[in-house]
């Protein structure tokens, strides 16, 4: 086939200035931390390209990352360079964590399974991170801990799970290498006492009806994707907790105030999963029906969610 | 259950396909106004999908793929009057201030826009982004040889509209 003259490739080349700038990319960023209610740490480009690399279960994704860098023009390289290097500063350092630098380059980054966490620090002004399950957030780096043996160890701190509370005015605070206390000696402790971040005040979770319409109203407020997606997992928090009605009530009073007709596959499957532990085969049967007849392609994922959930004739095996 | 990503690989993949994902809304179609949310869209999804990602792909083609769904979800959304109007807003306020070179891309896009969709599509993602023309079959379940054909069509064609717009586009 025959590539693009010269004067066609100049022609697409005036499109470039559409560049995202390291504001954009920040914005960005905390918009999903909001949507998502976890930290996501920063990661420079070159760990991010290893990082993501080694992640993945083939070695193929390499080839892409080096594609991608690749196809940047040497100026996109030194931007993204300069917006990750000074964004860095800011956050946790995520993935260099992961890939220490004094590693040799062909050494595999290894993941310790067993987290050796900080010492408890102080850190009663972080806002409550949303969490439905205990989410593994790098701290910043430490001096090296007296038990650990190169090559390094990624210090994994769980995040408390607390309510989902929407607030653009009030933005997830991230723990910067700034924050860090002086340098001290890590020594290994006991992960389930040692949350990083204070839990919120207890207050009466809701258990009527009309008790999670006013829930909704108050934390899951909007109609777009995001809160449709949190407010599916804070049902599907309920449904581990075993409140599984409450989890279809919280399910059934965003569906009331956003009758969108269109929910996430976690709000399908919670809803369902829910269903199937309150023992209502019959409503979860004839609803994964309706939705394989909806949306069919999406069937299989749902299905292999529920297994372990619902009864096989359930999902007609 | 599904476990939630690991959120520093998860970081390691923001950080190295936002510019990526960005660029490709913008190319595609998601008005200015909109590209925060789309992009934020797709890597809600991919969070949500992380654990499904078998790397039987590439995360690039895993998120283009992404990317291209949410794109034509977004087209669908905007209003064609507000697309057009905030794209000119965008360059700034009169076309007298406008620089040569925006007044070239402005151009070229819509040289681009004559195309037909999908011709657009796989000539802006192959001979603008970079990607192979495997990479985009993965990633919209296209028969890989339509996607050559389609990609020597749209060339062809904007090799006719570049030659013919000639003096405009220096």
């Amino acid at each position: 086939m025959n590539p693009l003259s010269k004067e066609a490739r100049d022609a697409l080349k005036a499109l470039d200035g559409n560049e995202p700038t390291a504001a954009d990319e920040r914005r960005v960023r905390q918009q999903l931390e909001r949507s998502l209610g976890v930290i996501i740490p920063v990661a420079t480009v070159a760990a991010a390209t290893t990082a993501t690399t080694a992640a993945a279960s083939t070695g193929a994704a390499s080839g892409a990352t080096t594609a991608g860098l690749t196809s940047l023009g040497l100026g996109a390289k030194v931007v993204l360079f300069v917006a990750a290097v000074s964004v860095g500063s800011l956050v946790t350092v995520g993935a260099k964590a992961v890939i220490t630098p004094t590693s040799p380059p062909t050494q595999a980054p290894v993941k310790q399974s067993a987290p050796v966490v900080t010492p408890p620090r102080p850190v009663a002004a972080v806002a409550p991170v949303v969490a439905v399950e205990p989410v593994a957030v790098v701290a910043p780096p430490e001096p090296e801990p007296e038990v650990v043996a190169p090559p390094p160890v990624v210090t994994v701190v769980p995040v408390v799970a607390s309510a989902p509370k929407p607030s653009p005015s009030r933005p997830v605070t991230r723990l910067s290498e700034n924050d860090a206390p002086a340098p001290e000696p890590a020594p290994v402790v006991d992960v389930a006492g040692t949350p990083d971040i204070a839990p919120p005040a207890p207050k009466a979770p809701p258990s009527t009806e009309e008790e999670f319409d006013v829930e909704v109203e108050v934390n899951f407020p909007s109609c777009d994707a995001p809160t449709e997606l949190r407010s599916a997992l804070a049902a599907r928090r309920l449904l581990m907790e075993k409140h599984a009605e409450h989890a279809l009530w919280l399910l059934s009073a965003y569906q009331k105030r956003c009758a969108s007709g269109r929910w996430s596959d976690e709000a399908w499957r919670v809803r369902l999963a829910s269903l199937c532990t309150l023992g209502r085969n019959r409503e979860a049967t004839s609803l994964l029906e309706w939705f394989t007849s909806e949306y069919p392609a999406r069937r299989p994922a749902i299905e292999a969610m529920l297994r372990g959930s619902c009864a096989p004739e359930v999902l007609g095996e | 259950m599904q476990k939630p990503p690991d959120s520093a690989a998860f970081g390691a993949l923001y950080a190295e396909h936002f510019r990526a994902v960005w660029r490709t809304l913008s190319r595609l179609g998601v008005h200015p106004g909109s590209i925060d949310d789309a992009t934020q869209e797709v890597f809600v999804t991919a969070w949500k999908r992380f654990s499904e990602f078998e790397g039987r792909s590439t995360h690039r083609t895993w998120l283009l793929g992404i990317a291209l769904r949410v794109a034509s979800d977004t087209r669908r959304k905007q209003r064609p009057t507000e697309e057009v109007s905030e794209r000119l807003e965008q360059g700034g306020p009169s076309p007298e201030s406008v620089t040569a070179a925006k007044q070239v891309g402005r151009k070229v896009e819509a040289l681009l826009n004559s195309l037909e969709a999908e011709r657009r599509e796989v000539l802006l993602l192959v001979d603008l982004e970079g990607y192979s023309v495997p990479e985009v079959a993965e990633a919209t379940g296209t028969n890989v040889n339509t996607l050559y054909t389609r990609l020597r069509s749209a060339r062809q064609q904007f090799e006719e509209l570049v030659k013919r717009d000639a003096q405009e586009l220096r």
